[in-house]
């Protein structure tokens, strides 16, 4: 025995078992989880739906008819599987992901009391250096011999932004042929 | 290297130009245009078109409008934009001289 359930797709109304309406249920879901970065999505996912109810309509024999799992399972074959359509999109996402330059940690000689390990710090955190020196220097008064030794390694550990490309990097900001201009 | 991949991504370059081309001739629902690639092998799955319809929408290319049908759910019908229309004659200009260019290059021997 199989529970009929009553359905309404792109304004039209269609009668499905319950088996049919799970794989399209889920296989909807797919669809909006595959499309749900890219621009104009719910027009996307609403065009489909009407796709869907059209081929519905098509095998639709009789106003009875209900739509059963080879049915659903035939449209699927013929929309095909999110993977295979949606790369244009994955490559939109990924172009914008290489534009965001990685932040590093170097030492800023422009700005610089002893080595730029203040400055760097304050670069890669995106504070104000004076901040990491004024800790700097509360630390150093109330303690702790070790601070200066954390100078001297930081200091020899973390690299010299000396190209413009470095300098870039410290701040966060894209290295392209623009921001290198700009310098 | 998967044979697939590579024409795929070969078709998808193709595609918006056969879009637009066909939608040049006249005005057409998704349907009718679903019909005419998957003739020409130009299409493997539905699902393809539909990103693709949005976003030259969405780009200015392409407008539609809703007309009722008597078999079914309400059907769009796309036109092409004079945008579109300037953008098609760049990609046919380029189509040909790629094609040109890729006939004498593969028969180079």
């Amino acid at each position: 025995m199989n529970k009929t359930i009553n359905i309404n797709l792109a304004s039209t109304f269609f009668y499905m078992d319950e088996n049919a309406y799970t794989i399209l249920k889920s296989y909807l879901n797919e669809l909006e989880s595959a499309f749900k970065n890219t621009l104009g999505k719910d027009e996307i996912l609403q065009d489909i739906e009407t796709r869907i109810a059209e081929l519905f309509q098509e095998r639709k024999t009789s106003s009875d008819y209900v739509i059963n799992e080879t049915d659903v399972n035939e449209i699927i074959d013929i929309l095909g599987q999110p993977k295979d359509f949606i790369l244009e999109d994955e490559d939109e996402t990924t172009d914008t992901g290489d534009t965001k330059s990685e932040k590093k940690l170097f030492r800023d000689r422009e700005d610089r009391y002893i080595a730029g390990v203040a400055s760097g710090l304050g670069h890669y955190f995106g504070i104000d250096a004076s901040w990491i020196r004024l800790i700097w220097v509360l630390f150093a008064l109330f303690s702790v011999g070790s601070l200066f030794l954390i100078y001297l390694i930081l200091w020899a550990i973390v690299p010299e932004a000396k190209t413009t490309a470095e300098k870039l990097k410290m701040k966060g900001e894209p290295v392209n042929i623009d921001t290198i201009q700009k310098k | 290297m998967k044979i697939e991949n590579t024409t795929a991504q070969m078709r998808k370059g193709i595609l918006e130009f056969c879009i637009l081309s066909l939608i040049s001739g006249k005005d057409l629902y998704t349907t009718e245009i679903l019909d005419t690639l998957k003739k020409g092998k130009m299409l493997v799955v539905e699902g393809t078109i539909y990103p693709l319809l949005t976003r030259l929408k969405n780009a200015n290319l392409l407008q539609y409008h809703w007309e009722e049908s008597t078999s079914g759910p309400p059907r769009k019908y796309y036109s092409i934009t004079p945008e579109g229309e300037e953008f098609l004659s760049k990609l046919k200009t380029v189509w040909n001289e790629l094609n040109e260019a890729v006939q004498i290059i593969t028969t180079q021997k």
